[in-house]
């Protein structure tokens, strides 16, 4: 009986279900058969066989859509997107009410769309999310993306109408709002103009500064369009002003300063790395005078093994790798140098990621002193396996020998005391760095509130809607995405004071800097942001130093908020005006997500400076590791010489000390890696000075 | 998607509220009753997926009914279906390894890749790391492969899933068609052979192997590799057409057709067969069967373009120029190839000396295929026969620039600059020539530029 009521129910259920129809229609044993087999080859990604068993559907029953739905399928999987379009077509003519088909062609158009948009192929990318626009013309996905190539083929206009339709219709998203309002600016449109329902409401303060920058990039001959990377800054060629080395995808590059525009010397210099890299670090490895660089490489790109370029004087190097055994096969991202066994050699911390093709363990290159360098990290304990992205030397808790830090994306970060005897102890936990709320991105090393002692930076990176949704809420809205800044409290212990300074807001930080932009005598931050995915347009941000312990956004003020996808960001005076001005590399993941490389000149800001090159004698050359502490007045500042942070950029090794209003320095402290100590007094403002290891003092410029 | 599975699952709640859920999903696998879900009859699935469905509509956190229905959605080819099951999954435990699994199973299956991807990741990072695991992710890297990061990660995936198990013939099949994508030949064949060892009954693998092998001149290895799976007895009729083109490209095309025969016998829908019967007729100037055999294909495969330029090439040998010119319209209709219809087609009218429209052919050509070198040089040969030579010159000089290597666009150009500057066809021919010298192909009209050649050089 119940037999019975089972098969009435399913008759009954078989006879008044709509949706099971495509598979109750009456085929034959050949065509079902001929049917499961394509998709089990299907699922196997075989193509071929999924195809021919396919076409046989279609074959034996030219009127069943499942045939032509599942040969469309796999057109599209073999990227015969047309014929896989009009088989689908094909089968919504057969059957007008399976949503999924018409689901997928608009999917395809958007997946192809999306594609050419990450190659660089604005005019197809355009095509396809019209087509998808005609399926949906008000879905979020067509809207969104036919927007974001209108912004990317510089049709602001149609930008500006799809961004309008687009938040009317999506009034959620505040990436359309925010875009819609980047759209206004460039068509010279007053935001204000916008009805409330439409505008991005930005709840960030805006702080003031006393000067402007200006972007010279093309003007100066050093806007490289590549997947720029990072850069590094050093008078290479010996000639008396800071010249640049800028690595991206797919090269390196060497810019002369030669004082009124920079002149592209690769070639000549020998420094031809058809691959690129990540990172490049400057230093003078062999001590004999001129500056040599370090290129970091795989990162998640691949590219190769890390490169070490050794200067043969006057800007023309040779590529000493293999000699010197610093070829580190990895998936190296920053690199830094510092003298961590204190024998006047420079070694190389280099931080192994997460990359697709090397080895994630982090590598400790001791100079040897004879132009070779030796793998000690496992004998000195800092091998750590894992994610690290960035990594930075600084002396945290002042027994001068120096310590290193490493960031660890999505790990917690490590904080290694070097202790003296070649080894290094993690402290992290009881020096209270381990940053395990946050995904860090880069760290830096400066002492924020000029109380002495070395406070440390991590940047996190964030996703866009994160970054968005804490402009509108003007602070943290996630525990998670913000950055940190750890207060070192004197004895290499530190506090989290990223929410009294100000600095609690989500941002998609991808290097950034410490120099104090405006000379006032406080430094200042700057972090250049961006994200992988095409659409993303977030403004890099300067952090103005208040002198009270806490920052504030000063990006507007001040001419910048570069919206590409910046890494690798560096300072230096290139124009010995005793400025900083900002170089920033700008590229994205994808091929198509390219930009030309930015520079800010500085127009200056009206204060006093202090321009310090150190030359070590018994320590290294370049005094890598030096702390120098400078008393004007009531105002003390501290630094320390480093190379190498950040996403694998150099600053210029010269220290830059803002003075404010005071023309004189009374007093420079230099605590060398060596151990001697060299006092300079009584100096002028405003020059740039050479200090000597045991006490000589010359101009610099 | 989900709304309508919930509207189903609704009504056969309403349907059936007297059987509670484990009940409707026992029953539905007993119905199942163990057996591969595709081996059930199309009947027999849709009853086994409405106890399912029902058995959720009385119990939504009953989650194996849930992947139950999800798993017999993916069996009958309703991907979108099974994906949206699986999100349900996902959001109501979401540390639920399985779930992002199948879900980035389901979506690859739609060629959903980027939503793939993250699923599979999201899986793994929830311990899900078995073969198959790595295997799926595999093939979704190698989907995303237009980017060779893509590719290393396809590897990396392939490789991990052969550590945990050794030996799988689908994987190794999959890792040599990366490593060959990679440019790692040698490294692809000895993955394919060790594929096929594993496998030796798969002809997908065997037919992929001696691809692998032609690219390499290694056409005994071929031969032998194509005995061996006949001798199997599995699939004959790829592994005949795979010899018939071994065969045709040495030159025997008696034998070449006598395999393409025993292909269609095997297999009446491998249509391509036709293609490659058709061409060895036309070859061996049998234009009236190579004519049939096209004709076969194009009934067979309407939309299929190339084979409609393959009918007006017959035609325009066979003296039909009107058929010709139909046929090569009809290609374009079709969504042309490549630019080919569209070359074939300007071609003919520069024979009927229909000049202008020729010209108006290939320009529209290459506007549409920019990269296409042939159409600009027939378009910059075109110009000169009509005598606008500036237009010539700038097409002429896109042409060669696009692929300097080939000899007769120079030919072409080098004509164009004899009507504009001597110095510049001078040099031209010598370039030409220089390359002529060893391309068979120019064997007729070296004796033209030698003698130019020769003329202007007196002249300088």
């Amino acid at each position: 009986m119940r037999a019975i009521f089972k098969l009435i129910f399913l008759i009954s259920v078989v006879a008044a279900c709509s949706e099971p129809d495509l598979e109750l229609q009456p085929r034959s044993e050949e065509f079902v058969q001929s049917y499961y087999s394509g998709l089990y080859l299907l699922e196997r990604f075989r193509f071929r066989a999924a195809e021919h068993a396919f076409t046989r559907c279609v074959r034996l029953e030219p009127e069943a859509a499942e045939g032509y739905w599942q040969l469309g399928r796999v057109r599209l999987l073999q990227g015969r997107i047309e014929e896989g379009v009009k088989l689908l077509e094909q089968t919504l003519a057969l059957d007008p009410e399976l949503a999924a088909v018409r689901e997928l062609v608009l999917e395809t158009f958007l997946g192809r769309g999306r594609e050419a948009l990450e190659k660089g192929r604005f005019a197809p990318a355009r095509e396809y999310f019209d087509r998808a626009l005609k399926v949906d013309p008000q879905g979020y996905e067509s809207l969104y993306w036919a927007s974001i190539t209108a912004l990317w083929q510089e049709e602001y206009a149609r930008a500006d109408s799809l961004l309008h339709a687009a938040v009317v219709e999506h009034a959620e998203p505040l990436e359309l709002r925010w875009h819609l309002g980047l759209v206004q600016e460039v068509l010279r449109r007053d935001q204000r103009s916008l009805p409330d329902s439409l505008r991005f409401a930005d709840a960030v303060p805006q702080g003031q500064i006393g000067g402007r920058f200006n972007e010279v990039g093309a003007e100066l001959g050093v806007d490289k369009f590549d997947g720029g990377r990072a850069s590094a800054w050093a008078d290479f060629d010996e000639d008396g002003d800071l010249d640049l080395a800028v690595i991206g995808h797919p090269n390196l590059a060497y810019f002369r300063n030669d004082g009124e525009r920079f002149a592209d010397r690769t070639r000549a210099a020998g420094l031809m790395l058809p691959a690129g890299g990540i990172g490049v670090q400057t230093a003078d490895y062999d001590n004999d005078g001129d500056a040599d660089l370090y290129a970091t490489r795989d990162g998640w790109f691949g590219g190769g093994v890390n490169v070490l370029f050794q200067n043969n004087g006057r800007g023309v190097f040779s590529d000493r790798t293999e000699e010197s055994a610093t070829g580190d096969p990895g998936s190296s991202f920053c690199a830094a140098w510092g003298d961590f066994d204190r024998d006047s050699w420079l070694d190389i911390y280099v931080a192994n990621g997460t990359g697709a093709t090397g080895d994630s363990t982090n590598t400790l290159y001791r100079n040897r002193g004879d132009g070779s360098f030796v793998n000690v990290a496992s004998a000195a304990g800092v091998a750590h396996r894992g994610q690290t992205l960035s990594t930075a030397w600084g002396d945290f808790d002042g027994d001068n020998w120096p310590d290193i830090y490493a960031c660890n994306f999505t790990e917690p970060n490590v904080l290694y005391r070097n202790q003296g005897d070649g080894t290094f102890a993690d402290q992290t936990a009881a020096a209270g760095v381990a940053a395990v709320h946050v995904d860090g991105f880069i760290t830096f090393v400066l002492d924020y509130d000029n109380d002495g002692s070395l406070d440390l930076f991590v940047g996190n990176w964030s996703q866009y809607d994160v970054v968005l949704a804490d402009r509108v809420a003007g602070t943290a809205t996630s525990e998670r995405d913000r950055p940190v800044l750890y207060r070192n409290q004197g004895d290499g212990t530190f506090v989290d004071m990223t929410e009294a300074a100000g600095l609690a807001r989500a941002l998609g930080t991808m290097s950034g800097v410490p120099g104090d932009v405006d000379n006032d005598g406080w430094v200042d931050i700057y972090l250049g942001n961006g994200g992988p995915q095409m659409g993303r347009r977030d403004p890099d941000t300067l952090y103005r130093n208040q002198g009270d312990g806490t920052f504030i956004d000063a990006t507007r003020a001040a001419g910048l908020g570069h919206l590409g996808k910046s890494h690798g960001v560096t300072f230096a005076d290139y124009d010995r005006d005793g400025d900083l001005d900002l170089y920033t590399p700008v590229g994205g993941a994808q091929p198509g997500d390219q930009w030309r490389n930015a520079f800010y000149r500085s127009e200056g800001f009206g204060n006093h400076y202090l321009i310090l090159a150190l030359e070590g004698v018994k320590s290294n050359r370049d005094g890598i590791g030096a702390k120098v502490t400078v008393h004007s007045d009531d105002l003390m500042q501290f630094a320390e010489v480093a190379s190498g942070y950040s996403f694998g950029n150099s600053n210029s090794l010269e220290l830059e000390f803002g003075l404010g209003h005071r023309r004189r320095v009374d007093r420079v402290e230099i605590v060398w890696p060596s151990g001697q100590v060299d006092i300079f007094r009584d100096i002028e403002a405003d020059q740039h000075l050479l200090l000597r290891e045991g006490g000589e003092q010359w101009p610099s410029d | 998607m989900a709304q309508r599975l919930m509207a189903l699952i609704l009504f056969v709640a309403g349907c059936t509220a007297e059987v509670d859920a484990p009940t409707a999903h026992r029953q539905a696998q007993e119905l199942v009753g163990g057996r591969t879900l595709r081996s059930l009859s199309r009947t027999e699935l849709a009853q086994a997926q409405r106890l399912e469905a029902q058995a959720l509509a009385l119990d939504p956190e009953l989650s194996e009914a849930a992947y139950a229905l999800a798993a017999l959605c993916v069996a009958r080819g309703a991907y979108e279906e099974a994906t949206a099951l699986y999100r349900e999954l996902v959001e109501a435990d979401p540390d639920d390894a399985r779930a992002y699994a199948e879900l980035g199973f389901s979506l690859a299956a739609q060629g959903r890749y980027s939503g793939a991807l993250r699923a599979g990741q999201d899986a793994m990072r929830r311990g899900e790391k078995s073969a198959r695991a790595y295997t799926r992710i595999g093939h979704v890297y190698q989907a995303l492969g237009h980017l060779e990061e893509n590719l290393r990660s396809a590897r990396a995936s392939y490789n991990a899933s052969l550590q945990l198990e050794p030996g799988q013939a689908e994987v190794l099949y999959q890792l040599a068609r990366v490593e060959a994508r990679l440019g790692q030949g040698e490294v692809a064949r000895k993955r394919m052979e060790e594929a096929l060892a594993a496998a030796p009954e798969d002809t997908g693998i065997r037919v992929d192997l001696i691809s692998l092998y032609r690219d390499e001149s290694q056409l005994q290895l071929a031969r032998s590799t194509i005995a061996q799976g006949l001798k199997l007895g599995d699939e004959v009729a790829v592994l005949h057409r795979e010899m018939g083109r071994i065969l045709w490209e040495e030159g025997d095309g008696t034998r070449a057709l006598s395999h393409f025969e025993d292909a269609l016998v095997a297999d009446p829908d491998l249509h391509q067969v036709y293609r490659y019967m058709g061409l060895v007729h036309s070859v061996e100037g049998r234009l009236a069967e190579a004519l049939a055999a096209f004709a076969v294909l194009a009934e067979r495969e309407p939309d299929n373009a190339a084979v409609r330029v393959n009918i007006g090439i017959i035609h325009s040998r066979m003296g039909d120029l009107a058929a010709a010119e139909e046929a090569f319209k009809m290609a374009m209709a079709l969504g042309g190839t490549e630019g080919d219809a569209m070359l074939k087609l300007g071609g003919l009218y520069v024979h009927q000396r229909r000049l202008r429209l020729a010209a108006r052919v290939f320009k529209e050509a290459t506007a549409s295929f920019p990269k296409h070198a042939e159409l600009f040089a027939s378009l910059g040969d075109t110009y000169r026969l009509l005598g606008i030579l500036c237009a010539a010159q700038q097409a002429g000089e896109q042409g060669v620039s696009l692929e300097p290597e080939k000899a007769l666009w120079r030919f072409h150009l080098a004509s164009t600059y004899e009507r504009l500057d001597e110095t510049l066809a001078w040099a031209e021919w010598r370039r030409y020539l220089a390359l002529a010298v060893t391309d068979s192909q120019e064997v007729r009209c070296l004796d033209h530029a030698r003698e130019r050649f020769q003329l202007l050089a007196k002249q300088e």
